[in-house]
Order: structure tokens, then C-alpha cells, then sequence
């Protein structure tokens, strides 16, 4: 069931659009992630269905009411701020509980439902403190818990684990998901780190330029990216990308790197027709690449190795091939010398093929 | 070659020798500082205290016995004092509350919204200041006295009060400034209204502003001449214009009962200003960055 | 950013409805006026700059205004002077801050009234403490009640301790504003205190001096009260000032129309002033910080 409709939205600043044309749904209790790097629009959409900024264009639909004109308070939405912003002059009592007191919930409900949201989110022993007693996380929890004790329609969370550090990053992630697997409130996330993307959404939205490059769940954006953008944005680290030369020699289809590297595809390997003089851009994600062959693995390329980045059990080979430069991730065996010959292997089933020009998928 | 030891000594001696000297000139300088400031108001003070014949003898004398004679006789001495008083209490009040309420809601504006109108204002708000606020006397007298306001608190209030609103509000605006604006949306998430927003979580941020202004308004209009000069008479006479009367008057004058009116004056005021420092000088950066 | 809204104008009203009535349509009257022959309880007469004419050819007048212009130049640079002597000396560190400020605050919180009578009674001839302690060193007498200079000297001295304080605040938190590394660096450099003043905190409190200056030339026009209690602009209108001019016309003779010249002669000439300098902070913001 629909919640929430996004329908063609237009945000504009003066003459400048900055998002163009946007539409997507976000079903009942889903966790809808909106993910892009700094400018992409993703903050700017998110509030707009929070109702701090003006919908300059198109309908924002909540079960299927049009509530464009409406308040915040009245689309009964409830936001976790990148900053917190969490009041200083009161205590995390009074912060999570202002909400029910411009409501004019009476106190002791009002202290019991407080209780009640501090008790999930572990802070009830911090009722009585101002926020600048608390620590990140901590702030961070008090922030949600002000969220949550609205029971609102719609939860909407912008950049919230920016300012955190990794390890705490890691542990909050952790406890939103949770708290989603419990409440299941229907919840809109924004945020530019992609690992936070693929762990916390049940689907995901990643934007580029005021556009949609691609809506999906985290496997349709890892395994399947609709365009060089998405392929490049998702997974960490980054999708190998280069621009190839594909030719038929001998009934065989051969990818031409630049600089003459060549890969070499086993016979019958079926690639997607080529258009544009068969230039095409070849993507390759390091998990995919192996130094050892394995059967499957049937596609094979040369180069010299030029740099060695070790992650503890793996490590990140850097090698070059001719002009293009390519970086696997392999098992850390100390097998690996700057400088070596090396050969990595995969398997073409895991190549993905793009048009040049648009920079689309092919295939 | 001399020994680089000889070379040291004399110099250390005589660093240490200037840097006595600098200390003993500033602690000098600290005291003038002092004597400057305080020296007028401590003359005054203290000599309500003195009795009647010693009060201009000369030299004078800094030991003495007090007597509280001239501030008992106050009241019946110098009749129109304590009325007087009461009139530049709620005439420095109402001011205070006035132009404090005014600027508040001016500052927040200026501070949150955005327009054309709004920045062009400002320059309005700050040129307004340049004028000299004798010349609006004069169209205002007759005015005033056709609207029957003539000596009467409400002229003085208002008048103050519109003097210190311009400058009040930018620094309620450079207060505002500082608060970050995830709070006002998270105020608005959360179901506030505009003044919900100003009055639950702007202002307790800002008070030190609303400190400052207050601080300013208040001194203004409890020390004011001029204007109570001329808008008031009787009825609404604050007290510096009292004074200034009892000063004309060439002979008969009761000193000692002059200062310790005086005295009793100056005294709230000053003290006031002496432990809110810390309100007044933040306030007048603030007010002079944007001014 | 907000757009304005009707809540918005409203929360803008109380402050601007104020200084529109209060100060910005009176002052437009006043122009008016400036140019009607009119005394207290008649009706306006139209005679276009006569009112003007008639002020600038009274010698009263040109009196008032060069008493003014000599009394403001005193007051703003001698205060300026002796407010960045005093910077400078608390830059070196204040022991028991707190206390010294509010010290140095109490002229400020004392009422011009109050503050012209005392110095009116310690400098009274003959009687006053300070005025026989300066006698008794055979300064002559110090009799400012018949001598204008000497009048005008006490004038200034008035205005200088009242607002002292505050130029030196504002100096003060100039110099305070610029970064200790800066001196670090020159200390390192070989630089003596002497230069270090001369050379960093000096320039470097140029901006705050200017809005000082600007401030204290714009108030210091307006001056009144100081003559006003101290002499009423006698003896025979010798030390008056422009604003005591004004009063006089006004609310002693009764001609609000030459009083209004007067008034806006006094807005065209402090208005003059205040651009010379803001056109100065102009052109050194134009030229960027060095």
C-alpha cells in the first residue's frame, strides 16, 4: 500500500531548478533511502516533503491526500536533523516532550510517553540532562526519540550519522535499523555515504544533478547499476570503469583497452549489440577480479602491479595495464611485489557493458 | 672580545630595572584611571554624609564622622524628590518594556526572513539614528499637547523607547544571528507556531541581547534631560530634571540634601551598570558590528 | 530564509510604526516648517528659504557654530586619545578586571544632570574643590562663568568623562579582536612593544577607531545639556552650541520656523560629517584588509 507519493517534483530558487521533475513512491513501513553526492537534491526533496521548503512544482500525496499547503505539524511528519538540533536552554526531558506540550497533551501523559521513547533508545537515565552533557551518540538518540514520540506518518532523517564517527556511525546504523525492524514507521533517510544506503534501505533512491539515475533495492543498484554513475557510486571500493574497444577477430570478441592492453573473452561469449564504433565503457568491481582462476573465471588481463594497499585479511592491487589502470581486491597472501607481472581473472558474466556517450547500461 | 657573560649581567640588571618601572607607571596610570572615573560620584556620595558646614571646606576632609541627616530629610526637605523618582521609575520601566517588546519581535524578523524591503531598512534603521532627536521636539510639541499627552509618563516612554528601537533591534538580530536555524524547523516540525518558535526557543537563547538592550533603554531613560525638559512639567517630572532645577536656583540651596537626592539618584543606576557589565559590552559589539 | 509574510509585517509593526510617528514623519514635517514663518499657536506662513537666510546671517548663528565645531573636535579627538591610551594600557593585562571596568563604566551611568553639577560644584569658583585646588597653585582665578573658553573647556571635559567609557569599550574589544599570533610572529621578528603597537595593534583597530569616531562626531553634534545646565549659552550667548541655539528659537522665542532651519541645518551638517568618514571606512573596505 502507497503511503507516500512524490508526484513530479520541481524545486526552484529564483530562475535556477535545482530538481527537475522528480516522481517515486514510498509504500506503507518502508525505509526509503535517498542517497547522491553534495548538490544532487536529496536534502532539498526531503524537505520539501517535510514542508520546510516550498514545493515549487508537482504534488506531494500522503494516502492519497494532496497536502502540499499543509504544515509539518499537520502532514504529521517528524525529522532527525543533521545538527540534532536538539534545544540547549532545555533538558532531554523537555526536548523529546516539546512536540506533545505545544500539543497541550496533559503532563502525565506527556511524562509517560517521554519515559516510554527514552526506555527504547536506552537514554531514560538521561532524562534530567541538557544536551551539552551528552555525548554524539547520545545527542543523536535524544534527537530520534523527539522524533518518535510524535508518532508520526512518516519519519524523515537528514544526514543524521554525518557528524558521528566511523565506529559510532557503524553502531548507530545498527540501532536505526532495529528501531525500523520494531516500529516499521514508514521512513525517508537521506545521506551521501552509500554503505549506509545498502545496509538501511529495503529500497533505494540514488540521485545525481536534481535526477533520478536510479531506483531500486541495494542488490538492483550493486549488481545491475542502470548507468556508469550508479556503478561508480555504489559499492566501495569503486567499480572498475574503462573505456574498451570491443572487435571480432577470428570468432572471437575481444575488449581493446587503451594502450593496447587486451582482454581476452572465452569463444561464444555473447555481448550485448555495440553501437558507437564498439566503444564502449567496461566496468569490473574489484571484489571481482582474482588474481587466482577459479573455474568460471574464464577472462583473463595482463599488467604490471603498481601499487599494494593491504586491509588486513585482503588487499586492494592497484595494477596497470597499458594506459588504464585497474585495482582488485584479493586475499592477502604476501604474494604480492610492486613492480610483478599479474594476471587477474574473472568471470565475463560479471562485466558490465556502457554506452560511452549516454553512459547508460548496456544489456 | 669582551667576556659574553659581562655582556649579559648589565643587561638582565637593567631589563629588570625597566620592568619595575613599567609595572609602577601602569599601576599609576590604573589608579588615575580610577581616580578619574570614580572621583566626581565619590565626592558627591561622601558628602552627603558630611554635615552641612563641612561639606565645602577646603581641604576637604576624608575622615569624618557620616550623619544621615540630609537623606532622613528628604522627604519633608525637598518635596517634589521622591515623587520625581517615581516617575523615572515607571517612565525608565515602560520605556525598557517597550522598546525591548518592539526590538525583540523587529530582531527576530530581521533575523529570519529575507527581502528586498527587509535589507533596504536596515540602512534606514542605522541612518535614523544620525538624527539629532532635538528637531523632532519641535513638531511634536504642539502635537503632543493637542493629544492632551503633555506631561505624562506615556510621552517619555514612548519618546525613549522610539529612540533606542532601531539601534535594539540589530543587536537583537545579531543575537538571533548566532542561534542556528535546524532549530526554528525543528520547533516548526515539532508543531510550533512563529511565536511559539520565538517565545519557547529563540528568545531564552538570546536573552543576553535582551539583556543588553534592556540595560541600555533603561539607563537612558532613567538619566534623561532634554526631552523631559521639554514634555514634561509636573506631573511626570523625572527626577534628573529636578535636580537640574535645584541647581539654577542661586542662594538657599540645601546641599546636603541636594546630594544625597543625588545620591539616592545615581546609586541604582550605578550599580546596575557596574554588575552588568558583562551585558552592556557584549551588547555594544554586537551592536556596533552591524551599526 | 523566510519570504514575509502578514505574521511577519505585523511582529515589524510595533518598531516601525514607532519611528515613522515618532521620528521620520516629524522630521519631514520639520522640513516644512523650515520653510514657513511660524511661532507657537499661529497658523504657517509659506516663505520658502527666508528661514534659512535668516538664520545663516544671524551671527548668533555662525557663534553657536563655531563653538560646536570647536567643542565636537575637542571632544572626539581628545576622548579618542586618551580612549586608545587607555586600550592600549589594559591590552598590557588588567589585574582584577571586573572591578576595573566597572570603574571605568560609572561615568556612563551617572545622568548629565548629575554629572554637570558635580563638576559644576567642584569647579566653582572660589569654592569648588577642584576650582580652589587649581587656584591654590596660582593658576589665577578659575573663574569659567565669565570666560567662554574656559567654559567651553569645561564643557568638553564634561562630555569627555561621560563618554569615555564607551569609546574605550569599543577600542578596547578592536584591539582585544586581533589574533595573538600576529604579535608571536613579530616578537619573533625582533619587534620591541613600541612597535608592536605602532605597527600591528594600531593598524589593525583602524576600523574600530572609525566607527568610533563616526559615532562619537554624530553625538557629539547634538550636544546640549553640558552648556545648557552649565550656562545656559550665556554669558550673553557666548558659549552657546548649535542644539542650545536651536531650544532657544524654539521653545524661548517661539520661532519654530527659524528653529526648524536650524534643525535641519544641524541634520545636514552631522549627516556631512558622518559621510566624510563613512566614505573614509568605504574606501579602506574597497582596498581590503592588508
Amino acid at each position: 500500500m502507497v503511503a507516500i507519493n512524490i508526484d513530479r517534483f520541481v524545486k526552484r530558487y529564483g530562475a535556477l531548478e535545482v530538481v527537475h521533475d522528480i516522481s517515486f513512491d514510498i509504500e506503507e513501513g518502508e525505509f526509503l533511502v535517498l542517497v547522491g553526492p553534495s548538490g544532487c537534491g536529496k536534502s532539498t526533496i526531503l524537505r520539501m516533503v517535510a514542508g520546510l521548503e516550498e514545493i515549487s512544482g508537482g504534488e506531494l500525496r500522503m494516502q492519497g491526500v494532496r497536502v502540499n499547503e499543509l504544515s509539518p505539524k499537520e502532514r504529521q511528519v517528524a525529522m532527525v536533523f543533521q545538527d540534532y538540533a536538539l534545544y540547549p536552554h532545555m533538558s532531554v526531558e523537555q526536548n523529546i516532550g516539546f512536540s506533545l506540550e505545544l500539543a497541550r497533551v496533559p503532563n502525565a501523559e506527556r511524562e509517560a510517553q517521554v519515559k516510554r521513547v527514552a526506555d527504547i533508545l536506552q537514554i531514560g537515565h538521561l532524562l534530567e540532562r541538557r544536551p551539552r552533557e551528552l555525548s554524539g551518540g547520545q545527542r543523536q538518540r535524544v534527537a530520534i526519540g523527539r522524533a518518535m514520540v510524535r508518532k508520526p506518518q512518516l519519519f524523515l532523517f537528514d544526514e543524521p550519522l554525518s557528524n558521528l564517527d566511523a565506529k559510532l556511525r557503524a553502531e548507530m546504523r545498527g540501532q536505526i535499523k532495529r528501531l525500523h525492524q520494531t516500529l516499521k514507521t514508514t521512513s525517508m533517510y537521506v545521506t551521501h555515504d552509500q554503505l549506509e544506503a545498502m545496509t538501511l534501505a529495503d529500497r533505494i533512491i540514488c540521485l545525481f544533478d536534481g535526477h533520478i539515475a536510479q531506483m531500486g533495492t541495494p542488490h538492483d543498484l550493486f549488481d545491475r547499476p542502470a548507468n556508469v554513475f550508479v556503478a561508480e557510486f555504489i559499492g566501495s571500493p569503486t567499480m572498475n570503469i574503462v573505456p574498451v574497444t570491443a572487435s571480432n577477430a577470428e570468432g572471437r570478441t575481444v575488449l581493446t583497452l587503451a594502450g593496447g592492453g587486451e582482454v581476452s573473452l572465452p569463444d561464444g561469449t555473447a555481448l550485448p549489440s555495440l553501437t558507437n564504433d564498439g566503444n564502449v565503457l567496461a566496468g569490473i568491481r574489484p571484489e571481482h577480479l582474482s588474481d587466482t582462476p577459479t573455474p568460471g573465471a574464464t577472462a583473463r588481463i595482463d599488467g604490471v602491479i603498481d601499487m599494494l594497499e593491504p586491509l588486513g585479511s585482503d588487499i586492494l592491487v592497484t595494477m596497470q595495464a597499458g594506459e588504464v589502470t585497474l585495482t582488485a581486491r584479493c586475499t592477502d597472501k604476501g604474494q604480492f611485489q610492486a613492480g610483478q607481472n599479474l594476471t587477474l581473472h574473472f568471470d565475463p558474466a560479471r562485466l558490465h557493458l556502457f554506452d560511452s556517450k549516454t553512459q547508460m547500461r548496456l544489456g | 672580545m669582551t667576556d659574553a657573560a659581562s655582556i649579559v649581567l648589565p643587561n638582565m640588571a637593567a631589563r629588570r630595572v625597566a620592568g619595575t618601572v613599567r609595572a609602577i607607571v601602569r599601576t599609576l596610570l590604573f589608579a588615575l584611571i580610577i581616580v578619574w572615573s570614580a572621583f566626581p560620584i565619590l565626592y558627591v556620595v561622601l558628602s552627603s554624609f558630611k554635615q552641612q558646614k563641612e561639606i565645602f571646606k577646603y581641604p576637604p576632609d576624608i575622615i569624618f564622622t557620616p550623619t544621615f541627616e540630609h537623606y532622613m530629610a528628604l522627604a519633608t526637605k525637598w518635596t517634589g524628590f521622591f515623587p520625581t523618582m517615581a516617575n523615572s521609575l515607571i517612565v525608565a520601566v515602560g520605556a525598557t518594556l517597550l522598546a525591548c517588546a518592539a526590538s525583540i519581535l523587529s530582531g527576530f524578523v530581521y533575523s529570519r526572513y529575507a527581502n528586498r524591503f527587509l535589507a533596504g531598512s536596515v540602512l534606514y534603521l542605522i541612518a535614523i539614528r544620525l538624527l539629532p532627536p532635538i528637531v523632532v521636539t519641535l513638531p511634536l510639541f504642539p502635537v503632543v499637547d493637542a493629544l492632551k499627552l503633555s506631561d505624562t509618563h506615556i510621552v517619555l516612554i514612548v519618546l525613549y523607547a522610539t529612540f533606542w528601537v532601531s539601534l535594539c533591534t540589530m543587536i537583537m538580530k545579531t543575537f538571533i544571528d548566532k542561534i542556528p536555524r535546524t532549530l526554528d524547523e525543528a520547533a516548526v516540525v515539532d508543531g510550533a507556531t512563529t511565536m511559539q518558535t520565538l517565545f519557547r526557543v529563540i528568545m531564552p537563547l538570546a536573552l543576553q541581547g535582551v539583556a543588553a538592550c534592556a540595560i541600555f533603554v533603561f539607563v537612558f531613560s532613567w538619566n534623561e534631560y532634554l526631552f523631559a525638559l521639554i514634555f514634561t512639567t509636573q506631573h511626570a517630572k523625572t527626577a534628573p530634571l529636578i535636580i537640574s532645577e535645584v541647581m539654577d536656583a542661586v542662594s538657599g540651596t540645601n546641599w546636603g540634601v541636594l546630594f544625597a537626592g543625588v545620591t539616592v539618584q545615581l546609586l541604582p543606576v550605578t550599580l546596575l551598570v557596574m554588575l552588568a557589565q558583562r551585558f552592556l559590552i557584549a551588547g555594544l559589539t554586537a551592536g556596533s558590528v552591524k551599526g | 530564509m523566510r519570504r514575509l509574510n502578514p505574521a511577519a509585517i505585523l511582529m515589524l509593526a510595533p518598531t516601525h510604526l514607532l519611528l515613522l510617528v515618532v521620528i521620520a514623519l516629524p522630521s519631514i514635517y520639520v522640513f516644512w516648517l523650515s520653510l514657513n514663518e511660524s511661532t507657537y499657536g499661529s497658523d504657517l506662513t509659506f516663505v520658502g528659504l527666508d528661514n534659512y537666510v535668516t538664520v545663516l546671517t544671524s551671527s548668533y548663528f555662525w557663534r553657536a557654530a563655531l563653538n560646536t565645531l570647536i567643542v565636537v573636535n575637542a571632544v572626539v579627538y581628545i576622548e579618542l586619545l586618551i580612549a586608545i591610551g587607555m586600550a592600549a594600557l589594559f591590552l598590557g593585562g588588567v589585574r582584577y578586571p571586573k572591578i576595573m571596568f566597572a570603574i571605568v563604566l560609572m561615568p556612563y551611568a551617572i545622568s548629565e544632570v548629575v554629572g554637570v553639577l558635580v563638576w559644576k560644584i567642584m569647579l566653582n569658583s572660589g569654592s569648588g574643590v577642584l576650582a580652589r585646588t587649581i587656584e591654590s597653585l596660582g593658576f589665577g582665578m578659575f573663574n569659567w562663568s565669565v570666560s567662554p573658553p574656559l567654559a567651553l573647556s569645561v564643557v568638553t571635559l564634561i562630555s569627555i568623562w561621560h563618554h569615555l567609557p564607551f569609546t574605550f569599550l569599543l577600542i578596547y574589544a578592536g584591539m582585544l579582536a586581533i589574533p595573538k599570533s600576529l604579535y608571536e610572529a613579530a616578537r619573533i621578528d625582533g619587534a620591541t612593544p613600541w612597535q608592536e603597537f605602532w605597527r600591528i595593534t594600531l593598524p589593525l583597530t583602524i576600523p574600530a577607531i572609525l566607527i568610533s569616531l563616526i559615532f562619537r562626531f554624530v553625538f557629539a553634534f547634538r550636544l546640549f545639556s553640558e552648556v545648557w545646565l552649565l550656562t545656559a549659552g550665556g554669558p550673553a550667548r557666548l558659549t552657546e552650541v548649535l542644539a542650545v541655539y536651536l531650544y532657544q528659537s524654539g521653545f524661548k522665542y517661539g520661532e519654530f520656523g527659524t528653529a526648524s532651519a536650524t534643525g535641519w541645518l544641524m541634520v545636514i551638517g552631522s549627516l556631512g560629517v558622518a559621510s566624510i568618514y563613512l566614505w573614509a571606512m568605504h574606501r579602506r573596505m574597497l582596498k581590503g584588509n592588508d
